[in-house]
């Protein structure tokens, strides 16, 4: 489902190119989920940008489903994403202007595959049924993060990629957090690729790869 | 919903969630287009009624005959031309006072009239019934609609018939009628043929007729061409300003939104997508405030169309009707500004939204980290722009040119304020020793990257207030100085005709009382093509000591009676680019400059020659109202006395106070426009600042809560925040000055004098740069009062939230 082969990147800097991936090789299947480990600065959270067609890569193929995401152009590549990456960011990046209700449809809208049962049922099973007309500012961390989560999930992709979804909540909130978003993943049966400094969060995975450098450890 | 329906959804969810935001960008492009499109009404206006008036003769289409001197021909010259196998039609022009206003008859011979030259209710399926009743008793008028409704019920002038051709104030009769309503029995004022018809130079100059040029025809549109440009350009100057509120409203609303753009990119939309719904946006309010701004300059338009059509009657004697119709001309230019402008202050937003990578650092503040590069940009882009104003100056030579100049001090002043302010600020702040001091002007540094679009707007409406006030000011002062002197006798009086003005002057000239007797003549002239007036004068102390002279040979005065010499009017001199020394021929032998005089007013240049060489040269030159010096406690007994021996109607009696009145009344008409686009600018500058405080209301809120949590009460912050944005109004004030008597020094030397003919003394007006100060300050006071009340009365919850995003 997700096949990455020999894929390079490295930004350049006044100092010279600083290399932050180095011919990295990894394969995730459909219903898998791969845990991305790795100190600050390995290059984790620009693997997963680069798998989501975010962020350019030197050298390599990145497929999903057997499409080379890494040589389409922005505007393939942003057609690509919004109907089969559901993205879960660290800082949440909900629409601080739309309701939850509205963040929640937002990506699935946009690639014209709003279900608004499933959207519905996400909704329930994340709690969020008594927040769905408030703004993102009227929320707690723990619920914007749920709304993010929803927001990935409402268009049922084919790949869902987090990075640290739970870096920015407590441990407690995080943990319930992610048991939902664990249970919908399966559910879905999408691929889940997430990035994670949390050794607990990485063991609830079906594979772990750790970067070092740059390269698969 | 489509996907660009989507995004354009997300988007539109940021204006609901701001509606100040919203109103302010739509209300600062309402406002600009207002004022643009108002002008624009009120040119469209003028530009018709001059456009009737040149059509109702056919326009180029039609050749006229002129009397080669003064303004009447014999009839018989036509019967002779017509005889001779020439298709020529006599016309007969002038005007009578009707219950106070002036009404222009215009009389025609339609049987032999040019068929294009024809009114439209005299030509096509009008002919049948119209002729007969235009050429029989009761002579039918035709007249605009609006003139037949205001003439409604006058026993004294034919019926009137309605025809939407012609223009206000304006009868057009049979030319009989028109002879005995002008007292013109037996004589004609020009004729008509068609352009194919060609009749020889000798026949002209044995008759005493001269060909006009196609430009004398259309004489009302080059001469008040300056004077819509001058509109034209404080519409423009408004119109900038406006702009200032919509670029800071885009600019502010892509940088709060710079995280729903990264979000929606991460969601999928394509940096196309997103540029596309960005335009898509940007056009839609476009087109809505471009609407409101419509009716809003519709309700400017009419409300100073009164204004202008008085002053272009006294400026320069053309007639455009007072009342405003909606004209597709303007509604477009209308539109097309609003949607041209918001493109343009949208420019960089959609280049930033295209070129944005999909990981975009979504910090609100990105673009303070680049102050420093954006104003080493705007240093370097307002040195080009005043050097591009300095060569302007010192190689350009049109009236446009001087209003480039203008733009590039405006400009250069725009781009360094904010330069300027800083370092100001930055010097205040080395200096300043208390911890609240210190944060204050720390703060008001930060503050002036967000401010600094509004900031630009007060500079330019303020400039425009000091160098348009100046100059008004200037010119009044010398306006009526010159009026003291040219109409220094203190009665003016004009005999029904020759005879009877002949016997008034000799009669006046034995009463004891009477000082100085100031008779006169004018006549028409043509000078290297041009038309010019020419008129006369008496030796008389009056004129020796008292005509306004702006340059004059030794022993002007001594030459002017010597009959071999003669004075220019400035716009003369400056037009013809002569001066003391030169030498002019009227076609009556040569004559040497030897003085130049202001006539300021007259948008005709002037030749002043002695009396008796104006009679020699143009014997039938017309009289000019004779001017009686006496003391002013004598002038109702002679005057007692004077009507008593001749029947002298009280129209033809002209006190010089009444008169001087008057003049001061078309005076302060003409600058009644500009001082109301003047107002309706500072009002927008105003408008700006409010926006601008209030749409940086809540990003304000992270730089106070924290001086608030260490121990600054809210009415305290509240205070601080308007005392601040007073010292940044004032600061902006103080800059403003220099730069509107920059502009004062242009409008005075390089408008005016290409514009009108004419260059005034630069008078500096401190009171006035006081009051203006004064007015900044309150304007900003104004617009900073509701941004102080609200965070005056803020909950503590909310600043609270600050530290909670914090983390």
């Amino acid at each position: 489902m997700l096949a990455i082969r020999d894929v390079y990147k490295s930004y350049a800097t006044p100092e010279g190119p600083l290399n932050v991936l180095r011919g990295i090789d990894l394969d995730v299947t459909a219903g898998q989920s791969l845990a991305l480990t790795g100190e600050s600065g390995s290059g984790k959270s620009t693997l997963l940008h680069a798998i989501g067609g975010l962020e350019p890569i030197d050298s390599g193929t990145i497929k999903i489903d057997e499409t080379d995401i890494s040589g389409l152009r922005d505007r393939h590549s942003a057609a690509f994403r919004r109907g089969r990456i559901g993205i879960v960011f660290q800082q949440f990046n909900l629409v601080s202007s739309l309701t939850t209700a509205q963040n929640i449809c937002l990506q699935a809208r946009l690639s014209g595959q709003f279900d608004p049962a499933w959207a519905e049922h996400l909704t329930e099973i994340l709690g969020l049924l008594g927040f769905r007309d408030r703004y993102p500012e009227q929320l707690s961390g723990g619920q914007q993060q749920r709304v993010a989560i929803a927001r990935a999930l409402a268009l049922r992709p084919r790949l869902v990629l987090a990075d640290e979804p739970t870096g920015n909540l407590d441990t407690e909130t995080g943990d319930k957090v992610m048991e939902v978003f664990l249970d919908l993943i399966g559910e879905t049966d999408c691929a889940l690729v997430m990035v994670t400094h949390n050794p607990r969060l990485a063991g609830l995975m079906q594979l772990s790869v750790k970067l070092v450098q740059g390269r698969l450890a | 919903m489509s996907r660009t329906g989507w995004i354009l959804a997300t988007l539109a969810s940021h204006w609901r969630r701001n509606p100040v935001q919203l109103a302010a960008l739509i209300v600062g492009l309402a406002l600009a287009t207002a004022l643009w499109s108002g002008v624009q009404a009120i040119n469209a206006e003028a530009r018709c009624s001059y456009a009737k008036a040149t059509a109702l003769l056919g326009g180029p289409d039609v050749g006229v005959l002129r009397p080669a001197r003064g303004k009447t021909l014999p009839q018989s010259v036509f019967v002779e031309l017509r005889r001779a196998g020439y298709q020529v039609s006599p016309l007969v022009e002038g005007a009578i006072s009707v219950n106070g206003k002036r009404l222009r008859i215009l009389g025609i011979e339609p049987i032999s009239m040019p068929s294009q030259a024809a009114p439209d209710g005299l030509q096509g399926d009008a002919v049948a019934d119209g002729i007969p009743a235009f050429l029989q008793p009761p002579w039918e008028a035709l007249a605009a609609p609006e003139t037949v409704a205001v003439l409604e019920g006058n026993p004294d002038l034919p019926p009137r018939r309605a025809d939407g051709s012609l223009p206000e104030n304006l009868l057009v009769v049979d030319i009989g009628v028109a002879q005995t309503l002008l007292g013109l029995e037996g004589s004609i004022s020009r004729l008509l043929m068609a352009q194919d018809v060609e009749v020889p130079d000798a026949t002209l100059n044995r008759l005493g007729l001269r060909l006009a040029a196609p430009s004398e025809q259309d004489a009302a549109t080059g001469l008040t061409d300056s004077f819509h440009l001058n509109l034209t350009a404080f519409a423009f100057l408004a119109f900038a300003v406006g702009l200032l509120i919509v670029r800071a409203c885009i600019g502010l609303a892509l940088e709060q939104r710079l995280p729903t753009f990264r979000t929606l990119r991460a969601c999928g939309a394509s940096a196309r997508e997103l540029a596309i719904a960005v335009l898509i946006e940007v056009l839609a309010l476009a087109i809505l405030a471009g609407l409101a701004g419509l009716v809003l300059g519709y309700l400017i338009a009419a409300a100073l169309l009164p204004d202008v059509a008085g002053s272009l009657r006294g400026l320069y004697g053309v007639s455009v009707s007072g009342t405003l119709r909606f004209a597709p001309e303007w509604v477009l230019s209308g539109l097309g500004m609003s949607v041209l402008g918001a493109l343009a202050a949208a420019t960089a937003a959609l280049w930033t939204v295209y070129r944005m990578p999909p990981l975009a650092a979504a910090r609100p503040d990105a673009w303070r980290a680049t102050q420093g590069r954006q104003m080493r940009q705007g240093l370097a882009a307002a040195a080009l722009c005043a050097a591009a104003g300095v060569a302007l100056y010192a190689y350009g030579d049109s009236l446009e040119a001087g209003f480039a100049t203008i733009a590039c001090v405006l400009l250069t002043a725009a781009l360094v304020l904010p330069a300027i302010v800083g370092s100001i600020l930055a010097i205040a702040g080395s200096v300043v020793r208390s911890p609240v001091s210190e944060w204050m002007i720390a703060d008001m540094r930060q503050q002036l990257p967000g401010l600094s679009l509004a900031l630009v707007a007060l500079l330019l409406a303020l400039a425009a207030n000091v160098g348009v006030g100046t100059m008004v000011g200037g010119f009044r002062e010398t306006f009526l100085e010159w009026l003291d002197r040219r109409l220094a006798a203190e009665v003016y009086v004009r005999g029904v005709d020759e005879a009877q003005a002949r016997a008034i002057d000799a009669w006046a000239a034995q009463q004891p009382e009477v000082s100085e007797l100031l008779p006169g003549r004018f006549a028409d002239a043509f000078l290297t093509d041009q038309p010019v007036e020419v008129r006369s004068v008496v030796d008389a102390p009056t004129y020796r000591d008292g005509w306004p002279l702006l340059r004059a040979s030794p022993d002007a005065w001594d030459a002017i009676f010597s009959d071999e010499a003669a004075m220019l009017s400035e716009q003369a001199a400056v037009r013809l680019g002569m001066g003391l020394g030169d030498t002019v021929d009227l076609g009556t032998g040569p004559l040497q400059i030897v003085g130049i005089y202001a006539d300021y007013g007259n948008p005709k240049g002037q030749v002043m020659l002695s009396l008796e060489r104006l009679e020699r040269d143009f014997p039938d030159a017309r009289r000019m109202g004779t001017g009686i010096r006496l003391d002013r406690a004598a002038i109702d007994p002679l005057l007692e006395r004077m009507t008593q021996a001749f029947e002298v109607p009280p129209d033809n009696i002209i006190d010089q106070v009444a008169l001087k009145r008057l003049s001061r009344q078309t005076f302060e008409r003409t600058f009644a426009v500009t001082a109301a686009l003047n107002v309706l600018t500072l009002l927008v500058a105003s408008i700006a600042l409010l926006t601008a405080l209030l749409t940086l209301f809540d990003r304000r809120l992270a730089q106070l809560a924290p001086v608030w949590a260490l121990g600054l009460a809210r009415r305290q912050l509240a205070g601080l925040e308007l005392a601040k944005t007073l010292v940044l109004a004032a600061l902006t004030a103080l800059v403003a000055i220099p730069v509107g008597l920059i502009l004062a020094w242009l409008l005075v030397a390089v408008v005016n004098v290409k514009a009108f003919g004419w260059r005034l003394p630069l008078i500096p007006y401190p009171e006035q740069w006081l009051t203006l100060g004064l007015l900044a300050v309150a304007v900003a006071a104004i617009a900073a009062i509701v941004p102080t009340i609200r965070l005056s009365r803020i909950a503590p919850a909310q600043l609270l939230k600050v530290f909670a995003s914090a983390r």
